[in-house]
């Protein structure tokens, strides 16, 4: 049986929850400037992508979109992202010269796994939530 | 066979090449969940809290928790005191190695089912095992931290694990135990690919909290690799790093 749990121990206070096939529980957002419905929500995931509100993560703001594929999570993607990129960039020539650098640069080939640096901070779940309770209707 | 539920405040993804059994899956995921219990600082209720707030006695602790206790003074002492798990207030937060630790036997329960190809990813944490379905390497593709749609380097892995530390996943989330006040502005990424998941987590929360440092301690480490990315774009890697670079 597939199971899809939706949980964040940044948000919920207690309970770990697991539903059956083709839905999610939606967690309460324990901060008083959300206004949503304090009591845990379960809903069935409809396919489709959907996007999540803009919320401030204090370096950035946030903002996701959930893609469900067969009522199960397929991907979620940042829309919005904080930006720490600077507008100079320049090569450090005395800074480690010992070790290989480079400007870094995006890469196009096709991957099996993503790593690296993500968000998981409480505004991506708020928006997160936001996006899988739109999946709901 | 692959699925994504979010445990852990995080996407968690497993994939295991022909796996048709969903068991093991949920199997996985159940032993992160009671991971999560145990060692989450979120949680009132996890053993952690308790202990931090002084309701265990140490000798009262569960095996788990005595373990990752134990590999976090080991690390600690790996890392000239830079992986600190007691925070200024005099808590412990294992978080540092919890994840990867977690992981890494979240992968042994899927060895020990037979199956040798397979990957767990964890908030960008990886495990992977074998190969993949067209019967090469695992492509790893390592995510901008300035970014979140770009991959930056793309590498391939066969039995490695591959953690990454950054300013940017839940804010400053690691600070230098030496000088807790100074935040780590200069560097906002650090990947590292090591023996397994869990030697990759501990070292690379460790270096990260060395700064600029901390990508010449990967350099020393025997087994271990790093690519480290600063606020300017700049990224370095260590000697060995390129071995691993898909070409």
């Amino acid at each position: 049986m597939k199971i899809l749990s939706y949980f964040s121990g940044l948000l919920l206070s207690s309970a770990t929850f697991l539903l059956p096939a083709q839905s999610a529980t939606v967690p309460a957002v324990n901060d008083p400037q959300v206004a949503v419905d304090p009591q845990i929500q379960t809903v069935a995931l409809h396919d489709g992508t959907f996007v999540g509100g803009t919320y401030d993560a204090y370096y950035g703001t946030v903002q996701v979109q959930a893609t469900i594929r067969n009522g199960s999570i397929a991907s979620v993607n940042a829309l919005k992202f904080p930006n720490h990129s600077g507008t100079s960039r320049s090569i450090n020539r005395q800074a480690l010269p010992y070790l290989l650098q480079e400007v870094m640069a995006k890469q196009s080939s096709k991957v099996d796994i993503i790593g690296g640096a993500t968000l998981t901070s409480r505004a991506y779940m708020k928006s997160l939530r936001d996006a899988l309770v739109q999946s709901g209707k | 066979m692959r699925d994504t539920r979010i445990l852990m405040g995080m996407p968690i993804t497993v994939e295991i090449v022909g796996g048709q059994d969903s068991a093991i899956i949920n199997a996985v995921y159940d032993y992160l969940d009671r991971v999560d219990a145990r060692f989450s600082t979120f949680k009132n209720n996890s053993e952690i809290s308790a202990f931090n707030r002084g309701e265990v006695l140490p000798k009262n602790l569960s095996a788990e928790m005595k373990e990752v206790l134990q590999l976090s003074a080991i690390t600690r002492d790996q890392s000239k005191g830079y992986f600190q798990i007691r925070k200024p207030d005099g808590t412990l937060d294992p978080s540092g190695l919890v994840k990867g630790w977690a992981i890494r036997n979240a992968a042994t329960i899927i060895g020990s089912a037979g199956f040798k190809n397979f990957y767990i990813e964890a908030g960008g944490d990886i495990q992977a095992e074998g190969v993949n379905a067209d019967g090469s390497g695992w492509r790893v593709g390592i995510r901008s931290p300035f970014n979140n749609l770009d991959i930056i380097k793309v590498i391939v892995l066969r039995g490695q694990g591959m953690a990454t530390s950054g300013t940017y996943v839940r804010g400053q989330h690691i600070y230098n135990p030496h000088q807790p006040t100074k935040p780590i502005e200069d560097i906002v990424s650090l990947s590292v690919i090591g023996p397994d998941i869990l030697e990759a987590d501990r070292f690379a929360t460790a270096a990260f909290a060395m700064g600029r440092e901390g990508i010449y301690f990967i350099e020393n480490l025997p087994g271990f690799e790093g690519y480290m990315v600063d606020a300017q774009g700049i990224a370095t890697q260590t000697t060995g790093f390129g071995a691993y670079v898909l070409s």
